[in-house]
């Protein structure tokens, strides 16, 4: 638990300090000051703050009444006394004891276990984005070290490397997901850690190449006529210009990453039951379709949940890769 | 009589949200047999003529007026599909970078009978053999050969060679030429020049020409026009043109070829991107580079004038015998 | 051809001793035997001697050198051994999963690249327009849905509300195509907002070359120049996207299979997973990195076919 908090604080510095990097560099802000002539980037950017909204609100624990478990913003809205078994949406809550309703209905209705769906739905954003960005913190760095030296250094520095990621590469992703994650066990750092080993070979791959291209550009080829050191050509020349394929990278990544672990989730390798997840949510909600009358407002929710994020990632991305050099398109 | 007359052409082009013209008020005739040099600095809208000729526009631009005649018909009014036909059986075109211009999957054979089935002419031994007889007549000795080769497989010449075989090979009544030299070196160049000009001889061709280099205009042209931000300001026969330049701009570019190496008289390139309608300046397009330039100049745009078969876009164009320099 | 092969085969042995090294590494260095028996073992409490027996019958006694030099000799003569939980041949598993698991799996490779070649070049055709901006988004819409719900839907759609095709399970022989025809919709239709994406950028991307340029000069119809000039080059960066999909025909779509009850190898490997059957893991994850290097040499040689620019060499 402690791990999570330590990881959601990490996450939320590193968006930070991407949105300071990115209002500052002039190349950004026009990439970004063209969202506002477009409505689909803005309602993404809107979709994208609302969700953060929701996971920040998830993440702050109040202080916890004695023989209590400790309680977020969010549960305190949802005060819950669970319901016994499936309502509809709209349904009106049948116990009295809630100290701060936030309406007096199941606004999307319960699950199987009385559970208010909406609840269960917002709960699944924080572990979203705890999943993609802790992972996208894992493989940038991962990736970026790797292709740095492959591409920098070349000879058998890149020799190594490339045999490092062949390997990785020549086993299918989802079977290599499953057997890190089989061996690994459940859990939310489990999953990250797993997800993280699995992707980040793409973008190694085009950071050793972005690399090779850069290092004869005639100011890398004169820094190091001048002898600066190596450490000082990468770090000042070479990563700058890496920078837009990073971060349209990681939008894209992040997207793949959320989608990628309703799927563990589903194959029973994904995060733990107990943890709020819209994976769990589908798997739950998938037998409930063969009931009489057929209960589909879970797996909708949830599915709408994803949808409205990865779709709004999607989106992102392609407008800062469109902002920024619209020779990456379809890369 | 012209094979192809232009009249007034006006071509558009979307830049960001706005339109500009590229091509503004073009006008031009080529007879049979005769050559056209089309010449300016690069962004002028030179290939931007050419493709509203053969109406191959990039989809951001488009033609809005003007007459295109070729043979008497006007071009313009034709259904796609009449000028789908048109294009490569009676005018044809080659582009300046042959490396790209032919399809690396496709072997110039096949690329050369297309040519001819894509107007639903001949079929097999004869499509066959009419397309060696392409490959031969633009000089190129080991027809079977080459035939059975793809384009990566040739030279730079061998494929424009290549390119212009396609082009011809329906026996067009014109010929548009967007710098066919420019990206081969010097010794190829005075070659495919020269078999442009057999050819245009043995067929009849009218042809558009057009480069920015003089020399090639000088050799292979009989006329010349200028262009200068999308217009033309000058035209006239090539040798009296080269002889006694009547606009500032055709004094300009003349003088900084003639004056080699001495950067100081060389025309000042253009920054930025032609097109946009904004950033041309008004009255006469050339006032902020013209040495000749007077007040007039800055907010009055010139008419055209001319004499005999010459003519000039400047309130002070030096038209006429006495100006010989 | 033949040096290249040759070469390649060459190069695919220190990435197999790669792959086994680390799945070795994965599976017998973090978990340790004894773990692995417990979790196999029926009986509530096993015995110690129980959990003895049992390494030693799978050969996990041994010093770990020797099990790795015995896991990569099977591995490569290709000899699965034995399931860990319920002891049969995995190699005959495998060979009554191929068969389902190639009728699903090419059938939704050759229907996916097929259709999506298809609304990508009509996509392509009305480019700048309306129908392109709309289908862009349609694309990138259909590719943030999950898998999970196109399965979902469709199976409810189309098995249950509907009921054209069978909800699940499978026959063998013709009959057995039946229950194939959903599975194959519904993979075709998931991958289809990605695909179509990816093929109209290269499309288009082939579109503003001068070849084309000149064709349509030359007179050249349209219909031509999109299915002969573009396809033709198109299909060199469509080739690797088809043939690195190549592994997924054999070892199957996991999650179709295992949702519409096809006995293939990825529904084995779903059940697998369920009884915590290392042995079976460890093999198909051999199994698919060997295909994974097969696909990768077709890919070349694909390439050698359509582009003559290509040597293998
Ligand atoms: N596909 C296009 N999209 C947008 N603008 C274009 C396009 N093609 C040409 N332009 C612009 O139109 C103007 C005229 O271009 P054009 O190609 O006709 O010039 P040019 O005289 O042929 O130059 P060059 O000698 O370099 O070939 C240029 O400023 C160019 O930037
Ligand atoms: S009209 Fe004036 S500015 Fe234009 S070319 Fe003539 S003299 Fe120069
Ligand atoms: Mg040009």
């Amino acid at each position: 638990m402690i791990l999570a908090d330590c990881l959601a604080g990490l996450v939320v510095a590193a968006c930070a300090l991407a949105l300071i990097h990115m209002l500052r560099s002039p190349l950004w802000s026009r990439a970004v000051s063209g969202f506002r002539r477009r409505p689909g980037a803005m309602f993404a950017v809107a979709v994208l703050g609302l969700y953060s909204l929701v996971a920040i609100a998830d993440s702050f624990v109040l202080p916890a009444r004695a023989g209590q478990p400790p309680e977020t913003i969010l549960d305190k809205l949802f005060a819950r006394p669970q319901e016994r078994t499936y309502s509809a949406p709209l349904a009106e809550r049948t116990s009295e004891a809630t100290p701060q309703p936030l309406l007096g209905r199941h606004i999307l209705g319960t699950d199987g276990l009385g559970n208010d769906v909406l609840y269960r739905t917002l709960k699944g954003v924080r572990t979203a984005f705890l999943i993609g960005g802790a992972t996208t913190l894992l493989v940038l760095p991962l990736a970026l070290i790797f292709g740095l030296l492959a591409g920098y250094f070349g000879r058998w520095v890149d020799d190594a490397v490339q045999y490092v990621y062949t390997v990785f590469d020549s086993i299918p992703n989802i079977l290599l997901l499953i057997a890190i994650m089989f061996v690994l066990g459940q859990g939310l750092l489990q999953m990250c850690l797993a997800l993280g080993l699995t992707s980040w070979i793409g973008l190694c791959r085009i950071v050793r190449g972005e690399t090779l291209k850069l290092r004869e550009r005639g100011y890398v080829t004169s820094a190091r006529a001048l002898g600066y050191g190596s450490g000082r050509i990468i770090v000042r020349h070479i990563l700058p210009n890496l920078l837009p394929i990073l971060i349209i990278y990681a939008t894209l990544s992040f997207s793949r990453l959320v989608l990628a672990e309703v799927i563990l989730s589903y194959l029973q390798v994904g995060v733990p039951e107990y943890v709020g997840s819209w994976g769990n949510m589908i798997d739950a909600a998938r037998l409930e379709l063969t009931r009489e009358p057929v209960i589909w407002w879970n797996l909708a929710s949830a599915t709408v949940a994803i949808f409205l994020l990865v779709f709004s990632l999607n989106v992102i991305s392609d407008e800062l890769r469109d902002g920024i050099d619209p020779s990456l398109r379809g890369a | 009589m012209s094979v192809l007359e232009v009249v007034g052409l006006r071509t558009l082009l979307r830049v960001e949200s706005a339109e500009a013209p590229v091509v503004d008020d073009v006008s031009f005739s080529i007879s049979p047999g005769r050559t056209l040099g089309l010449v300016g600095e690069s962004g002028c809208g030179k290939s931007m003529v050419a493709q509203s000729v053969m109406q191959l526009l990039p989809p951001p631009a488009r033609i809005v007026a003007g007459e295109v005649m070729l043979e008497g018909r006007d071009l313009l009014g034709l259904r796609p599909a009449q000028m789908r036909d048109v294009r490569g059986r009676r005018m044809g075109m080659i582009f300046q970078n042959p490396m790209e211009a032919l399809n690396p999957t496709l072997t110039v054979g096949y690329q050369i009978r297309e040519s001819i089935f894509a107007h639903g002419r001949g079929v097999g031994r004869e499509l066959r053999s009419r397309t060696l007889q392409m490959l031969r007549e633009v000089e190129i000795e080991d027809a079977e050969g080459v035939a059975a080769k793809y384009p990566h497989e040739l030279s730079g010449g061998m494929r424009q060679r290549v390119a212009i075989a396609m082009a011809l090979a329906n026996r067009p009544a014109a010929l548009i030429a967007d710098e066919p030299t420019t990206a081969l070196d010097a010794t190829v160049q005075a070659a495919i020049l020269r078999l442009i000009t057999r050819l245009q001889r043995e067929m009849g061709l009218a042809v558009l020409l057009i480069s920015h280099d003089l020399g090639v205009v000088n050799e292979a042209a009989d006329d010349v026009a200028v262009m200068y931000l999308g217009q033309i300001v000058e035209s006239g026969p090539v040798d009296d043109v080269l002889a006694s330049p009547a606009h500032p701009y055709t004094q300009a570019l003349f003088a900084s070829r003639a004056s080699g190496l001495s950067r100081t008289r060389r025309l000042a390139t253009i920054e930025g991107v032609a097109p946009d309608a904004g950033s041309w300046p008004s009255g006469c397009r050339f006032h902020p580079r013209c040495a000749c330039a007077q007040e007039i100049c800055r907010t009055i745009a010139p008419g055209e004038v001319g004499e005999g078969s010459r003519r000039a876009l400047c309130h002070f164009a030096k038209l006429g015998a006495g100006n010989a320099k | 051809m033949l040096r290249y092969l040759v070469r390649r085969i060459f190069y695919a042995g220190p990435i197999l001793l790669g792959v086994c090294l680390a799945t070795f590494a994965l599976f017998y260095l973090s978990v340790s035997p004894e773990q692995m028996a417990r979790r196999n073992i029926s009986a509530k409490n096993p015995t110690q001697a129980q959990i003895r027996d049992w390494l030693v019958a799978r050969g996990y006694d041994k010093p770990l050198q020797e099990q790795f030099t015995r896991h990569a000799r099977s591995l490569f003569l290709l000899d699965f051994g034995k399931s860990d939980s319920t002891g049969e041949p995995i190699a005959q598993r495998l060979r009554q999963g191929a068969v389902p698991s190639l009728i699903v799996g090419s059938g939704v490779l050759f229907g996916s690249v097929g259709a999506s070649v298809i609304l990508a070049l009509f996509v392509a055709a009305f480019r700048g327009t309306y129908v392109d901006r709309w289908a862009t988004v349609l694309c990138v819409a259909g590719m943030s849905v999950t898998v999970l719900v196109f399965i979902i839907a469709g199976q409810y759609l189309f098995g249950k509300l509907l009921v054209w095709f069978p909800l699940a399970g499978y026959q063998s022989g013709i009959g057995g195509l039946r229950f194939a025809v959903l599975p194959i919709l519904v993979g075709v239709a998931s991958a289809l907002g990605a695909n179509v994406r990816f093929y109209r950028t290269v499309i288009l991307d082939e579109m503003g070359k001068d070849y084309v340029r000149t064709a349509r000069a030359k007179g050249v119809s349209e219909p031509r120049v999109l299915f002969v000039h573009v396809l033709k080059n198109a299909a060199i960066p469509i080739l690797t996207s088809f043939v690195l999909s190549l592994p997924f025909v054999v070892t199957g779509s996991l999650l179709l299979e295992s949702f519409f009850g096809i006995p293939g190898i990825g529904s084995y490997m779903v059940d697998a997973i369920d009884g915590q059957d290392f042995a079976v893991v460890r093999a198909m994850v051999f199994l698919g990195t060997v295909l994974y290097l097969v696909g990768a040499v077709l890919t070349d040689v694909s390439y050698a076919l359509v582009d003559p620019r290509v040597r293998l060499e």
